[in-house]
């Protein structure tokens, strides 16, 4: 081939993806083109499609996005608000802490961001504006919020990332619980801060005890979501497969014959809308593995991997340095495609150094949740956007404060391991 | 009339796929605690029904444009540019689909030669990988039909 086929490779995709082609296209045809000029065999295209969506812990996927849009279509979402709001509505920034809060508890039930951002946000956002918030603030908060969505489990980052790295799926779950907290924690501290010097006030009373043990008893269904989830894991009962499977049937049960606001109508449309959001990120998982197989086979990784480690022998410099990279990649790439195109030259990395696989599950995960974030491919700002009517160009500025926050949050969290792997440690994992 | 057909196939496989995975699953769940006896088969029939809803689903969400892409530039271009080029877009996604099509069968003939099968159910394994075969007609019609319609738009997506 006339050029380093790995450096070919890596153009080619940009190249490609710079025309709005969609993403699992960019790889599988980079990928195609390259294996064809460097004379390799195009048969594994195919058998590759295959066997990467032939994964029984992949099948997390679909089953967390129905359990969301379940949740979401049972009512159990507006109820986890209105608890949330009798709680801590009253005080400054209220609604947007708020708003925080039911990201971080909903996130506890869904498994993707985008979808936390459409659960919560068609009901946070016009009722931020409502209340005298600012449309960019109230927007941006969301979509941010949203993204612990993939970091407080359950998770399709995580289920990903534990299929690519062969670790428990079930501890990076547990490790992903208080990393999730960090980061809703940064960013309720800067929407006070804000909100402070903004003047945006809270609903200003104070609700009784009776209200709020009404508001508890009210969503106590859909706070039990996360306990049969984490609880169902952690004791053995299911696997997090089948607790995803667990958690759909619940939410399915909740709004049949509890709430009763879901019928046989609206089901076929959360079927539909769930398998279809499920196939978007697995065309790109089958699209994304052969380009991985392809890095792999190049010995591209493995070069890759070697430049880095000559780079620098202390193990913190080369977390810092691929935090970065994968900042920067995150704002152009959606998270499955950053796993699979990144961890096949990062995890021999982190093995040379002995840094824990679960732990750099975390840190990784929490650094693609900011990915979704980050214009200009961010897809919680899509969702946010289309739910406040507004430009990309407008949440984009409206974002950066609770970037930074998030961006502490990641520091934090790559350099204090213990918050990742304190809570599994704990229970003997 | 068509399209209409192709629709609601597409619409009922995908309910009706979803649907079975989550009741076989919960069934396994279900049957392992009370029934003491593990439906561990069942795993591998979910598992090659999500390989077809995969697919089936791809298509869908052509259809709906929900594939994920980069269209900050693209918007900045004059409304002319913008149709050629998602024109040609369109080629390199069908390109990507045909190639799938065609190397499939030769997965497809080599698995029935070999006799494969899954491993618990014994099943031939060309029944589930023919998924990529379908997969990819499906996902190549539906991409050309988007593809189509925002020409006949002029470029608009």
């Amino acid at each position: 081939m006339f050029m380093d086929p790995t450096i070919f490779l890596f153009i080619l995709f940009g190249f490609l993806l710079l025309w709005n082609t969609p993403i699992a296209v960019g790889l599988g045809m980079a990928s195609l083109i390259t294996i064809y000029l460097s004379g390799g065999p195009l048969g594994v295209f195919p058998l590759t499609m295959y066997s990467a969506t032939a994964k029984f812990a992949l099948l997390a996927i679909p089953f967390f996005i129905l359990a969301g849009v379940v949740m979401e279509a049972a009512g159990v979402s507006s109820r986890l608000i209105k608890f949330a709001d009798v709680c801590v509505g009253h005080i400054t920034g209220g609604l947007a802490i708020v708003g925080v809060i039911t990201c971080c508890f909903f996130a506890a039930i869904s498994g993707s961001g985008p979808a936390t951002v459409a659960a919560l946000g068609t009901i946070m956002i016009p009722a931020m504006v409502k209340a005298g918030y600012d449309k960019g603030f109230s927007a941006a908060l969301m979509a941010n919020a949203g993204a612990i969505g993939i970091i407080i489990p359950p998770s399709i980052a995580f289920v990903v990332y534990g299929v690519i790295a062969e670790v428990s799926i079930g501890k990076l779950f547990m490790a992903g619980v208080i990393p999730g907290l960090v980061v809703g924690l940064a960013l309720a501290v800067v929407s006070y801060y804000i909100s402070k010097k903004r003047g945006y006030g809270g609903s200003g009373k104070k609700a009784t005890g009776a209200e709020i043990w009404a508001a508890f008893k009210d969503a106590a269904w859909g706070l039990m979501t996360p306990v049969i989830i984490l609880g169902g894991i952690y004791g053995g009962v299911f696997t997090p497969t089948e607790a995803a499977g667990v958690a759909a049937v619940y939410g399915l049960f909740v709004g049949f014959f509890v709430y009763k606001e879901l019928n046989w109508a609206k089901l076929k449309k959360l079927l539909i809308d769930s398998s279809v959001g499920s196939a978007v990120v697995m065309l790109i998982v089958s699209s994304a593995s052969l380009f991985a197989w392809l890095l792999t086979t190049e010995g591209a990784a493995q070069a890759a991997s070697a430049a880095m480690v000559n780079f620098s022998k202390d193990p913190w410099i080369i977390l810092l340095i691929i935090n970065i990279i994968v900042l920067i990649m995150g704002c152009f790439m959606d998270a499955i495609s950053i796993f699979y195109i990144s961890l096949p030259i990062f995890l021999p990395i982190i093995k040379m150094y002995n840094i824990d696989p679960i732990w750099f599950g975390v840190i990784i995960t929490v650094n693609v949740a900011i990915g979704q974030i980050t214009p200009p491919v961010g897809v919680n700002l899509y969702v946010a956007c289309n739910i406040a009517d507004l430009s990309l160009t407008d949440i984009s500025k409206a974002v950066i404060p609770f970037l930074l926050a998030s961006i502490v949050a990641l520091i934090l969290i790559t350099y204090i391991p213990a918050l990742s792997l304190w809570l599994p440690g704990l229970l003997g994992m | 009339m068509f399209w209409k057909v192709f629709d609601s196939l597409e619409d009922w496989f995908m309910v009706l796929s979803l649907g079975f995975m989550l009741v076989l699953n919960f069934a396994n769940v279900v049957s392992r605690y009370l029934l003491n006896t593990s439906l561990s088969f069942t795993e591998e029939i979910t598992t090659n029904l999500f390989v077809w809803s995969c697919f089936i689903g791809a298509a869908a969400a052509a259809k709906r444009g929900a594939h994920l892409g980069f269209d900050l530039l693209l918007m900045y271009l004059p409304k002319k540019v913008q149709r050629i080029v998602t024109a040609l877009v369109t080629l390199v996604t069908l390109g990507m689909f045909g190639l799938l099509f065609v190397l499939s069968f030769d997965m497809i003939e080599t698995q029935i030669m070999l006799k494969q099968e899954t491993p618990a159910l014994g099943w031939p394994e060309w029944t589930i990988s023919l998924a990529i075969t379908v997969g990819a007609f499906f996902c190549f019609a539906r991409f050309a039909q988007a593809g189509w319609n925002s020409w006949k738009k002029g470029g608009a997506n």
